[in-house]
């Protein structure tokens, strides 16, 4: 997929590698990169997934790194409703409708 | 200028940045070798309260609702003793232009960059901050930038923080998403310092003197609705800005007697700095030793600093999911 001037999309950069970061982190985390995505105007004429390109942020600065997304969805989700929620409306309005004792007992 | 960009060399030049990019000079108020003089540096850089106000009614945030849950009051005295069970009233932060408190603080920070000339504002958020500095900012025409801890090391997004970012971005803000790390803070100074942008950080006294007017609109508006002050208030307490703006402006409101309840949940074995979120949850602290005003949930130093006579300060130990 291809992606010309112009385009908003997103690319990724390491900010720290492993061994550059900050002393206090946990052993794991020390041995993984710091990393960042950023989205933006693409600045070359032309570009594929996995380029090495530049962008125009919103607010105006240039940045480089690797294409990894053109026109990125916000595809984030919050998963299906917790069923343990599912009977907490009815349960509460059958204590306000009977009151708590007669909904212990009944 | 081409300085250092190593982890080591920019936290060097932390002071530095800080103070180009915030006009104070935190080192003025401090005495001695821990003394640390928080009420002169409210009173000399932050700004009164009827001032705040104003700012806060200009960009159309604060004023919001409290609405008293009948429901949950009749509930509540369902299940209560007899003679227990007070009533209760939600503030409705959901109504500020960002959709939460946070409104408050950045309405304060924005405005100051605004009038010293800042050309735009940067901010270190995972949260509600972030759309709320990027709200305020878009609104006084100025450029943000966002910079988040959004992703793990296997790229899991926490979905909460990923739909601030896009928020943000809706806004108009550049949004530098990390991976989870300390390095949040590095890459934060990096920013400030190419950009020269105002550091519209959580810990400036604006954002601290922005929350104070929540504290007073609820004593004034349960004087108006009940013709008392508040028993007591209850806030979600995580890095303890909300408890702290709401304990100083309940005492600027003249009502010293109103308990306040700082309500935390209790997220112990999660390391602060892990690089993998271990919990779809927003990704919280457990302790650490920090400066009375600031840290991460549940933030004892806060709560020790506002126990005075006539307040009390509570931790809800609730728990989170396995």
């Amino acid at each position: 997929m291809e992606a010309c001037k112009g385009d908003w999309v997103q690319i990724y950069r390491v900010v720290l590698e492993p061994g550059e970061r900050a002393p206090q982190v946990p052993e794991d985390t020390a041995g993984v990169p710091l990393e960042m995505k950023v989205k933006g105007i693409l600045v070359e004429e032309t570009a594929v997934l996995g380029d090495e390109v530049t962008i125009e942020t919103a607010a105006g600065r240039k940045i480089k790194g690797k294409l990894v997304a053109i026109e990125p969805p916000y595809d984030v989700g919050f998963g299906p409703p917790p069923p343990e929620l599912r009977s907490v409306g009815p349960e509460l309005r059958s204590i306000l409708a009977e009151g708590w004792h007669d909904h212990e007992q009944g | 200028m081409n300085r250092a960009s190593d982890y080591a060399s920019v936290m060097a030049r932390r002071g530095e940045i800080m103070r180009r990019s915030v006009g104070i000079d935190y080192g003025s108020f401090s005495t001695g070798r821990l003394a640390f003089d928080y009420e002169r540096m409210m009173a000399e850089t932050g700004y009164p309260l009827d001032e705040v106000k104003r700012i806060q009614k200009g960009s159309n945030v604060g004023n919001t609702p409290l609405i008293e849950l009948k429901n949950l009051t009749a509930l509540v005295r369902k299940i209560s003793e007899p003679g227990r069970g007070a009533r209760i009233f939600v503030k409705d932060e959901a109504n500020n232009p960002a959709r939460s408190f946070k409104d408050r603080r950045a309405s304060l920070s924005v405005h100051n960059a605004m009038m010293k000339g800042y050309k735009g504002v940067v901010a270190a958020t995972s949260g509600n901050y972030g759309a709320a500095v990027a709200s305020q900012a878009a609104r006084e025409n100025l450029s943000s930038i966002i910079v988040q801890e959004v992703f793990d090391s296997r790229g899991f997004e926490q979905p909460e923080i990923a739909e601030k970012g896009r928020a943000c971005e809706a806004y108009g803000s550049e949004v530098l998403q990390l991976s989870v790390g300390p390095e949040l803070f590095y890459v934060f100074l990096l920013v400030l310092e190419e950009t020269g942008f105002f550091n519209a950080s959580l810990y400036t006294p604006f954002s601290v003197a922005g929350i104070e007017t929540l504290g007073t609109e609820i004593v004034e508006q349960a004087r108006e609705l009940t013709g008392r002050n508040p028993d007591a208030i209850i806030s979600t307490h995580a890095g303890g800005g909300i408890t702290t703006g709401t304990a100083r402006g309940v005492l600027k409101a003249g009502s010293p007697e109103t308990i306040i309840i700082g309500a935390s949940v209790n997220l112990q074995g999660l390391h602060h700095w892990s690089h993998r979120f271990r919990l779809p949850l927003r990704r919280l602290a457990r302790p650490f030793r920090c400066p009375p005003e600031r840290g991460q949930g549940p933030a004892l130093p806060r709560s020790l600093r506002y126990r005075e006579p006539g307040f009390r300060f509570l931790h809800y130990r609730g728990s989170c999911p396995a």
